[in-house]
């Protein structure tokens, strides 16, 4: 196929942040790879059928997500319990991909129903529109803001978190704050590196 | 599955330590009434900072791995398929 060096260059383009993506739909840097690999061979092989002047990477992402999908179904034949088999594999390697500040946070997103997680990543971290959202999933906008909602207050409760007070420090900082005015202790909350469960 | 306090904190490093506790959620800290600021939030929805810092959170994790950028095999792959469908279109 001939490929024009823009579009060339935009698929390359959108590879990290389909990296990213697939991570957080399979929680295994392994086979993420693999399914950007798979996602990427399907795109070049149809990238016919893409419109030109529309967006690549929800095009792209709209691939990855689907081609996973259905492995996920094959997989969930037969791995009845899905959701623990995520976290099991989670499990196997901790520190593969991340560091480790952001192991609880990855723990938590990995208790989320898949359809909540995949909103919330493509919202909250990949930067699409809920619209692109809902067009890369496959449903309506509504649908995909409620999805975002419910993943966001899951995480918070999973997190612990019913409101910013329940960052609260721990013992050794909270020596360091007692001195500390409110609007000092309100900026070291927000800003603070998360360790939730102590 | 439902998610089970037990589930999540076996996953974590801190896992031993926390089983002797209960979860920090049901814990209601004794904070001295002077660095309480005003639970004024609703019990559906998320406070503003609350929020912030779950998007916080969330971009860092992804951009963790945006930051990697293009593996060579990616880089490599893209190569071999040009070269495939110019040679063999099947």
């Amino acid at each position: 196929m001939a490929m024009d060096e823009s579009v060339r260059k935009t698929v390359l383009g959108a590879v990290p942040s389909l990296r990213a993506f697939a991570i957080s739909l399979c929680g295994n840097v392994d086979r993420a790879d693999d399914l950007v690999q798979e996602t990427l061979a399907r795109a070049l092989a149809n990238i016919d059928s893409f419109q030109p002047g529309t967006n690549m990477a929800a095009w792209l992402f709209t691939i990855l997500r689907n081609h996973f999908r259905s492995e996920y179904r094959k997989r969930r034949r037969e791995v009845e319990d899905s959701d623990g088999h995520y976290a099991e594999t989670l499990k196997t390697q901790p520190e593969q991909h991340g560091q480790v500040e952001f192991r609880e946070f990855r723990e938590a997103l990995a208790h989320l129903p898949s359809d909540q997680r995949e909103a919330l990543i493509l919202v909250g971290a990949s930067g699409f529109s809920y619209e692109e959202t809902a067009h890369i999933c496959d449903c309506a906008v509504g649908t995909i803001k409620s999805r975002v909602n419910r993943a966001r207050t899951r995480l918070a409760e999973l997190l612990s978190i019913d409101s910013a007070d329940e960052f609260g420090p721990d013992e050794q900082t909270r020596a360091v704050l007692a001195g500390g005015g409110s609007e000092q202790r309100q900026r070291y909350i927000i800003f603070r590196p998360i360790s939730l469960f102590k | 599955m439902k998610i089970q306090w037990g589930n999540l904190t076996r996953l974590g490093q801190g896992g031993a330590e926390m089983t002797e506790h209960k979860p920090v959620r049901q814990q209601k800290p004794m904070e001295p009434a002077a660095t309480r600021h005003k639970k004024d939030h609703k019990p559906a929805k998320l406070g503003r900072e609350v929020q912030a810092r779950l998007g916080q959170q969330l971009r860092a994790m992804y951009d963790e791995v945006v930051s990697q950028g293009v593996p060579d095999r990616f880089t490599e792959l893209l190569k071999r398929l040009e070269g495939n469908g110019n040679k063999d279109k099947r």
